[in-house]
């Protein structure tokens, strides 16, 4: 099988300005090219930190999260089967570390080793947003501390992310039927909430 | 297409955050021991361990049976 020739030193960018792929980037690091681990962390950070933020809009907590991400993802990079998947491995990856801290960060509330903090909307939600879309993003951040866990991140990625049923399931590591109880239960709280 | 209302809920993504983000994530790299290296390091362990148990057990059966020759030899 032909594989992408390894570079000990960055590539150039591409004449198109992207720079190398990321099969070629994960190949690299794999073998520990340091320079590759940071050009996937530069490219992929910003959508990490997005990403754990729309799940968690706990600012302070977000970076301790992408950095367990990226750790746990570099360590493991023998295991991503398609290196060109990178991305949505990542992602599955901070969906599933944002799932551990928010059942965490609720035992320590119920252990009262932890204040609950409601969202703050106003805050998390861009004044720059269309009147509907700030509506149901408001509505959905509104009840999204009232949700069981699994409920919470498969509303933030079918609402916010505008993921498929499938997407959610292969982020989130459960079967899309599950998914869909988890998501239908949801949606009745969220149009409960928004007829009040 | 519209536009998907994720864009509409961001944190702050400045390049001061990235880069800082970034030495930690380096840092803790650099700290810990490959993964290669940790389960070599786990499995020597273990074999230790397993090779002093045997060894426990050797050292144990044989001391009963030269116990057990020598009571026999006392009764004789």
């Amino acid at each position: 099988m032909n594989q992408p020739r390894l570079l000990s030193t960055p590539p150039q960018l591409t004449k198109s300005g992207a720079g190398p792929s990321d099969a070629a980037l994960v190949l690299a690091a794999r073998v520990g090219e340091e320079w590759a681990r940071e050009a996937l962390f530069r490219r992929y950070a910003r959508m990490a930190l997005g990403l754990a933020y729309r799940i968690l809009p706990v600012d302070a907590d977000i970076d301790d999260l992408v950095q367990d991400s990226f750790l746990y993802a570099f360590e493991r990079l023998e295991r991503l089967s398609n290196p060109q998947a990178f991305q949505a491995w990542l992602s599955s990856i901070v969906v599933r570390t944002a799932g551990k801290r928010l059942r965490r960060r609720r035992l320590q509330i119920r252990l009262g080793m932890l204040r609950s903090e409601p969202i703050d909307v106003d805050e998390v939600v861009s004044r720059a947003a269309p009147p509907d879309v700030a509506a149901e993003l408001r509505a959905v951040y509104a009840l999204l501390e009232r949700l069981s866990v699994e409920e919470r991140i498969a509303l933030v990625l079918r609402r916010v992310e505008r993921l498929e049923i499938p997407e959610i399931a292969e982020q989130m590591g459960l079967s899309s039927s599950t998914v869909k109880r988890r998501l239908s239960s949801a949606e009745a709280r969220l149009a409960k909430v928004s007829k009040s | 297409m519209s536009t998907p209302p994720n864009r509409y809920v961001q944190p702050e993504l400045s390049d001061a955050r990235v880069e800082r983000l970034w030495g930690n994530v380096a840092e803790r790299l650099q700290k810990r021991p490959a993964n290669a290296w940790r389960w070599a390091l786990l499995g020597t362990a273990l074999a230790g361990v397993a090779a002093g148990g045997l060894l426990w057990v050797e050292a144990r059966s044989a001391s009963s049976i030269a116990g057990s020759e020598h009571s026999v030899l006392a009764d004789a």
